[in-house]
């Protein structure tokens, strides 16, 4: 990196630091998250509901408990289900092709809340305050 | 121009193409294209009839045409379920994992076209740009060892998805335009299949470039500034008003700057845009409108600073225009390739919270000699890594290289 460059980055964190240290930017806490793109209505919900829309079907997980012939019914059972996996799969693939496009659409409706969410707030921090005097 | 029958012949790939088209690769093409031909190196344009990147509805006449020197061939946009794509590239967008399926299904309805793939076969080297489009995607699998991508890339989901990469990896070679771009195609490609694809060939940073200019006097900055009812030394910001440009995150932290300094100076925006500042701080800004390009150099030389609050740019043109004209820069530190460009040439800072904004606001626009020492840094690096004749023969290194 450029030195001067350097030296001019270290005087902006040091001036940063010392006015946040003196309540100045106290601001920030009254404005809006400034992630780019807007942070979505609850978006810890929405990235729950994205992690589990990928359906991947488990083929391995088809054991057996019966004593003594358990382990020979448990492959018997893993071949006949690998064998017949193909049309699982093929749905399992639109499912998720679903769930993903679903989630687009939530998604966008979760940018659109906190757009609007945003502008209430703004228009409610200026909005003037009753006064009964003025009644 | 005429090519000599020992040269190559090259044509560019673009989706949409022509002076009235906006948008950062379109500009590269015509840029490139139009520097290449008049400097001994006839190049052709293939791009489709479209004007519009939403409908993509084939507006222009089929056929050849010259621009600017150039021999433009415009070839009708191809079949395409516009309301799927937008549905699958909106999932992207939103994190969602596809099916590779189902991402092909995506590249199979973005904007391509079938006239334009055949004609393409025509050259010894393919040159397709930008990365997310169907006319490139799709020739880089019809013809990938003639050609080359000047991806554009951003740091974006999409540039996260398989058959991104396996086109990435399967074309000739790469074309980048900045450092950054670089650090970010190395970062995707070792993510890719478990750490086992590669390039083909070392990418080139070839970028795009800048004739020297003398800069603005200080009668034309001051006649500009007057006629826009504005003091220079204003905060700049030039490009389309829109959400995906940080626009919104700058409105955000401009209203911190003004809450928090003492004779804060205002914001002027240069382009269009339906994206317009919040009611409380709409005094404190200057619509400049379409600004034309004799009055550009005059519009950037009456501004302090320049901002550019945008993650996701490949290259960063209005970086190099503040600078040739004699403004220094304040960019987002998220975007790896502007941040870059900043630290390579010492034109500029980065801001990371609305703190960090006002801050580096007041070091350049305040602080004696800094915004003079930025700009002068970043003039020498403009014409130093990206005057035409160090572009154009980075260019010919590459198609040398790789041939």
């Amino acid at each position: 990196m450029d030195p001067e460059i350097a030296a001019l980055m270290d005087e902006l964190t040091r001036r940063v630091d010392e006015k946040r240290a003196a309540g100045l930017y106290a601001v920030d806490d009254m404005q809006q998250p400034s992630s780019d793109p807007r942070e979505p209505f609850l978006a810890e919900e929405l990235a729950h509901v994205a992690d589990l829309a990928e359906i991947s079907p488990n083929l391995e997980g088809v054991g057996s408990t019966r004593a003594g012939v358990g382990n020979a019914v448990g492959k018997a059972k893993s071949v006949l289900a690998r064998a017949t996996s193909q049309p699982l799969i093929g749905v399992a693939d639109q499912t998720t092709a679903f769930n993903s496009v679903l989630i687009s659409y939530i998604s966008q409706l979760a940018q659109e809340v906190a757009a609007l969410r945003e502008q209430v707030d703004r228009l409610s921090a200026h909005a003037p305050t009753d006064d009964p005097a003025t009644d | 121009m005429t090519r000599s029958p020992e040269q190559a012949s090259i044509a560019f790939v673009v989706p949409r193409y022509g002076r009235s088209v906006v948008g950062g690769a379109e500009t590269l093409c015509r840029l490139l294209a139009g520097n290449l031909t008049a400097h001994g190196t006839p190049v052709d344009v293939l791009t489709t009839c479209a004007v519009d990147h939403l409908t993509w509805a084939n507006a222009m006449p089929e056929g050849e045409t010259i621009e600017d020197g150039v021999r433009v061939r415009r070839f009708p946009v191809g079949p395409r379920d516009g309301r799927t794509f937008g549905l699958l590239h909106g999932a992207i967008q939103y994190g969602a994992t596809l099916p590779y399926g189902d991402q092909v299904r995506w590249m199979a309805n973005s904007a391509w076209s079938p006239g334009l793939l055949g004609a393409a076969r025509e050259y010894t080297w393919v040159i397709a740009l930008p990365y997310l489009f169907g006319t490139s995607f799709w020739q880089a699998v019809a013809d990938p060892d003639r050609t080359v991508f000047i991806p554009c890339l951003h740091d974006e989901p999409h540039a996260r998805q398989s058959v991104v990469l396996d086109a990435l990896c399967s074309v000739r070679g790469l074309m980048l335009n900045a450092p950054g771009e670089r650090d970010l195609v190395n970062d995707l490609v070792a993510g890719h299949r478990d750490g086992t694809a590669h390039l083909r060939t070392t990418p080139w940073i070839v970028g795009s470039g800048f004739d020297e200019e003398p800069l603005p006097t200080s009668a034309q900055v001051v006649a500009f500034a007057a006629r826009h009812g504005v003091d220079p030394g204003y905060i700049l910001y030039a490009g389309r008003r829109e959400h995906g440009k940080g626009v919104a995150t700058m409105y955000d932290h401009f209203r911190t700057y003004l809450q928090t300094c003492a004779h804060p100076r205002p914001l002027a925006l240069m382009g269009s845009g339906d994206l317009a500042p919040p009611s409380d701080i709409a005094d404190h800004v200057v619509d400049l409108g379409f600004v034309d390009l004799d009055d550009r150099a005059a519009a950037y030389a009456a501004a302090g600073v320049l901002v550019q609050p945008s993650r996701l740019e490949s290259f960063g043109m209005v970086l190099f225009e503040s600078w040739l004209s004699g403004t220094p820069v304040l960019v987002n530190e998220r975007s790896v390739v502007l941040r870059r460009h900043c630290e390579a040439s010492g034109g500029g800072l980065w801001f990371g919270d609305a703190a960090s904004f006002a801050e580096a606001l007041g070091l350049i626009l305040d602080e004696p000699g800094v915004g003079g020492q930025l700009a002068a840094a970043g003039r020498e690096y403009t014409l130093t890594d990206f005057r035409w004749d160090a572009v154009r023969d980075r260019f010919h290194g590459a198609l040398d290289e790789w041939s």
